[in-house]
Order: C-alpha cells, then structure tokens, then sequence
C-alpha cells in the first residue's frame, strides 16, 4: 500500500505529538506544524494526503487560513478541531469548504477510525 | 589634572556598567537556554508518557495487545517545572477525551504533581493557594475537596473565587447548598463564571440542592439563584422570583424583574403582580413593574379559565 502524508498543524507541540504517536501506522508519514509559516513550506515540499487541524493558528487569521487550505489543496480533507463547538461556527467553517468538523475534546479511537475511512475509503 | 582623573573616574564607571550590562545579557541568554531545554525535556517526557496511556486505552477497546517502555525521565521538584507540567496536563485533557478517567490523577500522583498541590493549598499566601485550587479543579484532584469547601468564605477574594468554582466543578448543583452560608459578595463575573460551569457540566438540573439554597438571606445569592432559574428555563420558579421584585436590595429586585421578562406569565401571576403594585417602594420601580405587565399582556395569546395560557 503506498504511504500516505498526514498534516497535524497545532500551536501546541505536546497534543500535535500525542496525535502523531497515537495515530502512527506502517503506511502513514506525518508532518507537524506549528505556526503558518510552517504550513506553508511543508505544502511547498511535500505532497499531502490529509489535514488535521486547529481552528486557531498563529501567523494568519481563522477565515483566511482555511480559504488557503481549500485553494491549495483543494481535493484534500481537512479535519478541524476546536473547543468553539457552536452551531454558527461549524456552519461557517463548512461554508468555508471543510470536509469536517471535530468538536474538542476528542477521542482518539475515533479520529483513528475516521483518519482510515478519509484515506482508504 | 583633576579634569583628567574625572575624566578616567567616568570612563571606567561607564566600562564597568557596561561590562554589568554584559553579564545580565550572558546570564540571561544562559538562563532562557537551560529553561528551554528543560521544558523540552518535559514536553518529550509527556508526550511520551501520555501517547502510551492513549495507546493503552486503545488497545483496550480494540483488544490488541499494548506494551511500551518510558524512556525519558525527568525531576519535578522545582515549583516552575511542577507548573509547567501541570499546565501540560491541562491542555492535553482539554484536548483529547480518554475512556481511563483516571488517567490524568494517576499521572499528577506519580509525577509529585498533587502532593505539590497539596503544600500549596495549605500555605498562607493567597496567590499559591488559589493557584492549586484552579490546578485541583483543572486536573479533577478530588482529593483536595476537603480542604477547597473550607474556602469557599476565605477572606481573600481570589482564593474564595476559586474555592467556590471548584467546588461547582466537583459537586455541581450540589454546591449549591453552600449559598446560604456564603460571607462575601458574589460578582456579575462570578455569577456568570459559576452558571457556565453547570451549563458546561452539569446541563440536567437537581432541584433539590436548588430547593436547599432557596434558603439563603445573602442578596448575591439570590441574585445567582434567579440568573440560574433564567439559564435553565425553571419556570417552576417564577413565584419565587416575583417575590423578589420585593426585595429591600434594588439589585436583587432589578434583576428579579429583569429575569422575569424573560419568562412569559400567565393571567393569574400578573394579576397577583398588580395586586403589590402599592408595596413597590424603590424609586421607578412601580412604573416599570407597570410597564413589564402591559408588555406581558400583549403577548399573551388566548386564556383559558383557570388561566393558564
């Protein structure tokens, strides 16, 4: 099966981590970014199957930086997370374009399951 | 001559201030170097340490099997470090849900977490002691419950605030009992800190701690109680909160009224309303009470006899 690119972008270096770690499989490779600037030099380097995302990140307000995921991979799913878990935001977010919203917190059996239905359903 | 020694006399102050200078940057460059490392090494010792408790507990429901070995260790014995990894603790059960409740609580107890808790709840100062009860609160260290209910009427206002949100966060509507025995004013913020807190928590309200606080004589109290009664939409309560429109505090009385407006009353609660329209003594507060009744009855739809809408 050939290896897919995962994306975790979070501010926070140690829940990133925890989600590489837990999420880690022989055919998944995983990048971590923690500020915009990151994001996009690994968009520009490698070729990404899948965003797992928070809804706040430094360098570039919420709105832009998910109108500049969508532009750029535009074929791509994009998971957000957040603790904002209101009605009116998960609607603009999908207005947005986002594949998915994830309420925080979340269990991570189920973001695993569903990590595997996006990539090799 | 003498101009020249000045002279010499300032040069070498300014050298020495500068090679002061020098020595404050070097120590703290040193100084930021070493803290940034060592919460390096803690983030990785968490990480870590945190990634195969989740693994476990899903291993548990997968029913795979699951082993792996800590590698890193680190020592929390410094109060700054003990912060830091609290703070760790913090964001990462905000952040993922796990099926071992007590994952988080065995983790404090084996870092030396909660027993540095412990110390700082019992010290005198007040910024440590309300610090651990947000940590204890935070981190669900239950343990600490004893000695957060005896604080809920501290006389420092940080330390009662948090006392009584923490205990909010530990018994809930339970809590509410302690109303009546409260000391200290209760601000609009922590009004509003302790109602999101059941509305975050505990969204399926238990009448009988709410029955209990009723008791209380404290207008914050009151006050709370009647915001509650609007958040949760009791409208079992509205007697109750007419009653307080009453009240000698103008505080207590505008917010009984203002809450009301948010419920919609029925003909015989209206009636009752005009009926002690002569006992309103505060100033505007008849013409408001007034106008609140007249607002009321044009929006009620249709009566029925016994009158209820």
């Amino acid at each position: 099966m050939k290896e897919k690119c995962i994306l975790i972008v979070n501010q926070d270096i140690v829940v990133a981590s925890i989600m590489k770690h837990v999420l880690t499989d022989h055919n998944l490779d995983f990048k971590i970014a923690q500020h915009f600037s990151t994001v996009e030099e690994v968009l520009e380097k490698q070729h990404i199957d899948l965003i797992i995302t928070d809804l706040i990140i430094d360098g570039l307000s919420t709105n832009e930086y998910i109108s500049f995921l969508n532009k750029k991979l535009p074929n791509v799913p994009i998971l957000v997370t957040s603790h904002m878990d209101h009605t009116s935001i998960k609607e603009e977010i999908e207005l947005l374009g986002t594949t998915t919203f994830i309420p925080l917190p979340l269990k991570l059996s189920t973001l695993k399951t569903t990590l595997k239905n996006y990539l090799w359903s | 001559m003498v101009l020249e020694q000045l002279l010499y006399t300032v040069a070498i102050g300014l050298l020495l201030f500068l090679v002061f200078l020098w020595i404050i940057i070097g120590y703290s460059i040193v100084i930021r170097e070493f803290r940034y490392k060592t919460r390096s090494k803690i983030d990785a010792f968490f990480i870590e340490k945190l990634s195969a408790e989740y693994m476990k507990n899903i291993a548990l429901t997968e029913q795979t099997h699951f082993e792996k070995k800590q590698t890193i260790s680190i020592k929390l014995k410094n109060k700054r470090r003990l912060q830091y990894a609290s703070n760790i603790l913090i964001r990462v059960q905000d952040a993922f849900d796990s099926e071992n409740q007590e994952m988080i609580v065995q983790l404090c107890e084996e870092n030396g977490i909660s027993s540095a808790i412990d110390r700082k709840i019992s010290k005198r100062d007040w910024y440590p002691k309300a610090m651990a009860i947000w940590l204890s609160y935070e981190l669900d260290l239950e343990g600490n419950l004893p000695h957060i209910k005896r604080l809920t009427s501290h006389k420092n206002i940080l330390v009662r605030r948090e006392a009584q949100i923490g205990l909010v966060c530990f018994w809930g509507w339970k809590s509410l009992k302690m109303l009546p025995h409260l000391k200290y004013p209760i601000s609009l913020w922590q009004q509003i800190r302790i109602i999101e807190k059941l509305v975050d928590y505990f969204p399926e309200p238990d009448l009988t701690y709410m029955e209990k606080a009723l008791k209380t004589k404290n207008p914050y109290s009151i006050e709370l109680l009647i915001r509650l009664m609007r958040r949760f939409d009791l409208k079992a309560y509205i007697p109750y909160i007419m009653e307080q429109i009453q009240h000698p505090n103008s505080n207590v009385s505008q917010t009984a009224l203002e809450v009301l407006e948010s419920f919609q009353l029925n003909n015989v609660q209206l009636q009752q309303l005009e009926a002690q329209l002569m006992q309103f003594t505060l100033e505007n507060q008849q013409l408001k009470v007034t106008q609140f009744i007249a607002l009321q009855r044009i929006a009620i739809p249709k009566e029925t006899p016994n009158g209820n809408s």
